[in-house]
Formats: C-alpha cells, sequence, structure tokens
C-alpha cells in the first residue's frame, strides 16, 4: 500500500509491570489528518513518543515509509520528516518567537557548517536570508507573525501552542504528530488552528494528532483511531466512530 | 533583519565599532606606559578564556569547571617544549593547543554521557586537576616553583612586551569575530536549543550531544590558546596560576558581564581583571570589591551587565 505513510505493527509499551500499549496496529495515510483519540491514560501520548523515538517499544515494530525507524533517536527520526509537538509545550524560551521557528529549519539549511559560519562565507549569509524569509512565511501561515521579536516565554499558553505548531513546520516534515494541540484554546483560538491545520495539510505535510475537543475531531479529521487502555477498540471515519458501540461506551458517551 | 541580534543589530556598524577599538588600542603603546599595556594583555587574555567558556556555559547551557585545565595545557607544553627541546615558539604555541584540544576531544568522550549538574562535576574531576599533573613532574615544569618562558626570538632578536601585546590583540580580535559569527548563525541557534530544552532540540532534527561536543571543544580550544599567550607574555608560570581559583574567575566574569550575549565576556574580563590594579593602593579589599560587584550584579542585574541593558533597550524598541 503505497499511500501509507506510518505503519504500526503490533506495538506494545511495558513500564515496570504496566502494559501502556498492547499489540497495537495503526495505518496512518498520506496527505490527510488522522486522529487518535481515547480516554485518559489509553496510551494516546506513548503512542506518540514511541513513533518521534523518546523510547523505544517493547514488541512490534514501526515502519515510516516501508523502513523501520525502530531504535533511531529522535534526531534521526526527525531528519527521516517527523516532527512533533508536546503536550505541555516545550519551547526555547530564551530564544525569540522567531529564533525558535529558524532553529526548525536546522534540518534541511545546511550551509551553515562550523568553518563556513566562522569565517562568515557569503552562501551562509545568504542561507540567513532564506531562513529568516521561511520563518516569517511560516509565522504569518500560524498568524502570530506580530510577535515574532517576543521572547517566546512570555506569550500566553495558546500562542505558545501554535509556535510550537510554527516550529515543527519549519523543518518541512512528512508527518507532523500534534499531542493535543487544541488543549487550552478558546473557541475562536480553535477555529483559527483548525484553518492552520487544513492549510499544512494542503502543503503536503500529513498530520496524526491526538485531541480531546470532539469538535475539533469531528471537524477536521479524515480517519480516527480510537485507544482504550493501550488497546485499539476501532477506527474508522468521524461519522462511523459516533456511531460506533464500543466507542461511544469507553469515551464519547450519549452526546455524539 | 535577524542577522546582528547578537550585539545592537547592524552588522556593519558593529564591524566598524570592533574597528574602532583594534585601531585604537593599535595606537595605545605610544600614548601609555608598560603597565596599562600590561593590563590590558591580561584583559585580552581573559576575554579569550571567558569567549570560550561563554560558548559553553551560556550559549549551551552547560557548566564547566574545567577550562583552567586546558588553560594550564595550553601554557605549559609549549613552554617546556622550547625549555627542553629548544623549539621555536611559533611551532611550539600550535603544538600546544593542538594538545590540549586533543586531551579535550577525549575526555569529551566520557564526559558527554553525563547531564547537567553530574556533567559539571565530570569537568571539575576530568580537567581541573591538569595543573596538578605538571606540579608533579617536577623536572620536566619546575613543580611547584613554577618554571621560567624562554623569550620569543625572531631573527637573532628578543621580541619584547610590544611583540606580545600586539600578538595577544590580534588573537582577541580573531576569536571575538569568531564568537559573533558563531552567536547568530544555525550553530549559534542549536547551541541555544540545547540549552533551552533538549528533549525539543533533538525533536527538530538537533543531535544535542554533537553540538555539546563541539562547544566544548571550542571552549578547549580557545582556553589553549589564551595559556600560550599568557605564558610568552608573562616570562614565568607556576602551576597554581592554573587552578580552580583561575577558573572561578572566569566564571564571575561571564556571569557578571553577562551569559549568552556576545559582549558580556568582555565587559566581565575588563572589569574583574582590572578592579585589583585599580585598587592597587588598598589592594587587600581588592577581592573584597571584586565579590561585591559580583553580588550586586547578581542582585541587581540577573542576566549579567550586558544581558540586563540589552533586555531594556529591546523593552523600549
Amino acid at each position: 500500500m503505497s499511500n501509507v505513510l506510518l505503519n504500526l505493527r503490533g506495538v506494545s509499551k511495558d513500564f515496570g509491570g504496566l502494559r501502556a500499549l498492547n499489540r497495537v496496529d495503526l495505518d496512518v495515510k498520506k496527505g490527510v489528518i488522522t486522529a487518535l483519540i481515547g480516554p485518559n491514560g489509553a496510551g494516546k501520548t506513548t503512542l506518540i513518543n514511541i513513533i518521534s523515538g523518546v523510547y523505544g517499544s517493547s514488541e512490534g515494530s514501526v515502519l515510516f515509509e516501508g523502513r523501520s525507524i525502530d531504535g533511531l533517536r529522535s534526531y534521526e527520526i526527525a531528519g527521516m520528516g517527523i516532527s512533533r509537538t508536546f503536550q505541555l509545550t516545550k519551547l526555547f524560551g530564551g530564544m525569540s518567537v522567531l529564533e525558535n521557528v529558524m532553529v526548525g529549519t536546522h534540518l534541511w539549511a545546511r550551509r551553515g557548517n562550523f568553518w563556513r559560519t566562522i569565517l562568515n562565507f557569503p552562501s551562509v549569509r545568504r542561507e540567513e536570508v532564506k531562513i529568516y524569509e521561511d520563518a516569517m512565511e511560516i509565522l504569518r501561515l500560524t498568524h502570530i507573525e506580530h510577535l515574532a521579536k517576543e521572547k517566546s516565554n512570555n506569550l500566553p499558553h495558546g500562542q505558545q501552542r501554535l509556535l510550537e505548531l510554527a516550529r515543527a513546520i519549519a523543518t518541512k516534515p512528512k508527518l507532523i504528530l500534534l499531542d493535543e494541540p487544541a488543549a487550552g484554546l478558546n473557541l475562536h483560538e480553535q477555529d483559527r488552528l483548525q484553518e492552520t491545520l487544513r492549510s499544512i495539510v494542503s502543503m503536503g505535510i500529513t498530520i496524526l494528532l491526538i485531541e480531546h475537543h470532539m469538535r475539533v475531531v469531528m471537524n477536521i479529521s479524515d480517519w480516527v483511531h480510537v485507544l482504550d487502555v493501550g488497546c485499539k477498540i476501532g477506527e474508522g471515519t468521524p461519522k462511523d466512530i459516533g456511531r460506533n458501540p464500543a466507542v461511544v461506551k469507553a469515551y464519547l458517551g450519549k452526546e455524539y | 533583519m535577524p542577522l546582528g541580534l547578537t550585539m545592537l543589530g547592524n552588522r556593519k556598524r558593529d564591524f566598524f565599532i570592533l574597528l574602532v577599538v583594534v585601531v585604537l588600542l593599535m595606537i595605545l603603546p605610544l600614548v601609555v606606559g608598560e603597565f596599562y599595556l600590561y593590563v590590558v594583555r591580561l584583559i585580552c587574555i581573559y576575554t579569550i578564556l571567558t569567549i570560550g567558556l561563554n560558548i559553553f556555559m551560556g550559549y549551551c547551557g552547560q557548566i564547566n569547571f574545567g577550562a583552567s585545565g586546558f588553560f594550564c595545557i595550553g601554557a605549559y607544553i609549549p613552554t617546556i617544549l622550547q625549555m627542553k627541546l629548544g623549539w621555536h615558539y611559533l611551532v611550539a604555541f600550535p603544538v600546544g593547543v593542538i594538545t590540549s584540544l586533543f586531551v579535550g576531544w577525549v575526555v569529551s568522550w566520557p564526559l558527554l554521557r553525563l547531564r547537567s549538574h553530574a556533567m559539571a562535576i565530570g569537568t571539575m574531576a576530568l580537567a581541573m586537576p591538569i595543573y596538578l599533573v605538571f606540579e608533579r613532574f617536577e623536572k620536566i615544569t619546575g613543580g611547584s616553583d613554577g618554571t621560567v618562558v624562554p623569550p620569543t626570538i625572531f631573527f637573532g632578536s628578543t621580541m619584547g612586551n610590544l611583540f606580545y601585546y600586539y600578538s595577544i590583540l590580534v588573537f582577541t580580535a580573531v576569536v571575538f569575530l569568531i564568537a559573533y559569527f558563531l552567536a547568530d548563525s544555525r550553530i549559534g541557534r542549536a547551541l541555544k536549543a540545547v540549552r533551552d530544552n533538549q528533549d525539543a532540540a533533538e525533536a527538530i532534527g538537533v543531535d544535542a550531544n554533537h553540538y555539546r561536543r563541539l562547544a566544548w571543544l571550542v571552549n578547549v580550544l580557545l582556553a589553549g590558546i589564551a595559556g600560550g599567550l599568557y605564558a610568552q607574555q608573562a616570562a614565568y608560570i607556576s602551576p597554581v596560576t592554573f587552578s580552580l581559583g583561575s577558573n572561578i574567575l572566569m566564571l564571575v566574569m561571564l556571569c557578571v558581564g553577562g551569559q549568552g550575549t556576545i559582549l558580556g565576556p568582555v565587559v566581565g574580563a575588563i572589569i574583574m581583571t582590572s578592579i585589583p590594579y585599580i585598587l592597587i593602593s588598598i589592594q587587600h579589599y581588592a577581592l573584597l570589591v571584586q565579590g561585591l560587584i559580583l553580588f550586586a550584579v547578581l542582585r541587581f542585574m540577573p542576566a549579567g551587565i550586558v544581558g540586563t541593558i540589552a533586555k531594556r533597550f529591546a523593552r523600549v524598541a
């Protein structure tokens, strides 16, 4: 299947005696928004951490574009084209908003190695201009370009989340993993976020997101996977998921 | 444009200011006596040391208690090579720097397995006692009494203090420029990313250990260069110069000037080096004044003198 970007086969994760994930199979299709939902403690963040290389799985394997990424360090996985955001934002607090995005270009803007940098090569200076322009473009996309010179620590929570998203986009990834991007955003900001996510997908980037706001999930995702206590209990289009009795019982309640 | 965020924002103006300062320092020997030139030489050497420490500590966020060890290697190796083997300074100096870099590279492998405070202790354990090694081998190094450094000779004539003054000045200007370019570049951003959040840095593809090693090696390299310059102009070195105390002095300079700023090391080195000479009539109190300055800066300007002023400017602009 050539349109599957990410493929998890029987992935399990044990923390001591606790089984956080139990033989999860999961496909993420190229060019669409896939959501991962489930009650607290279902193992959603654990799954994202395994994909992004924060820790390894206990069994099973993860294939990205058909190649195994088991055992790779997280910067190597980022180098293959998987970028992520964190549930609790992890920004570079001492740097400006603009610099946070500029450092995201680290993987592909490679002119500035040590020698060329200390000798101030013209090619390095030209690349700096390119990095700057790209970073500003991404800030515009995420609607925070007016904050470019602020220190990232001083931003309110909602904009910190957008900045983290902007930084992830700056790596020019093939797949972005978003861990609750809408958490703590008000309704207006959530709508803005959906708009931004759609434009990210239109850039050809695939999205896998964890989200608790069902309004957001139902609106933007093309495919939904549901986890409960470490096991996958269902998948389908948002509409199907709303009617799936197992999912309703475990997570959604009667409303959907 | 972000291209000059490090100093005050404009590269052309920065270069112009640097040029003016260097030219002024070059004509200084015409105006003032040997004593002042000696103080300027010391300030320059400590500037080089503190710039190195700033790249490792201020930008990369790692603590180093071992810089004085590489300062020591950079000073002793060329001296021994000149004294015992009769090498010329021009050959002995680079060999000293390379030795320092090599030892730093070897030590970096166990060291980088540690993180944060454990690593700070590691630097202390692995590099700080280097001066004790030189103290032990009395026959070669003169032991704790120290050793005389033979003067540099070019074409049969012995070089005087003016030669050392100018060579140190050139080295300082070059090192400053290198740090200036590094600070606001792809590498500088990667270093700061590792400092601010190592997990997030790795998540966007920055190999944290690679950049920690790079910053460490730059630190070690500059300490080695400073050592070679120091020994030659002092004409006499003893191990106690390179003990933990000198490393603490570098840390104090960095904290007073401002970590992670490009001018911080320069300002810190100027203040802390010149205090004992300004207060020469009441020299018993010099250490006390240095302590008070450190205390006052940490209390009222926690980001260091340059760091705090830069912040205030940013708020106005």
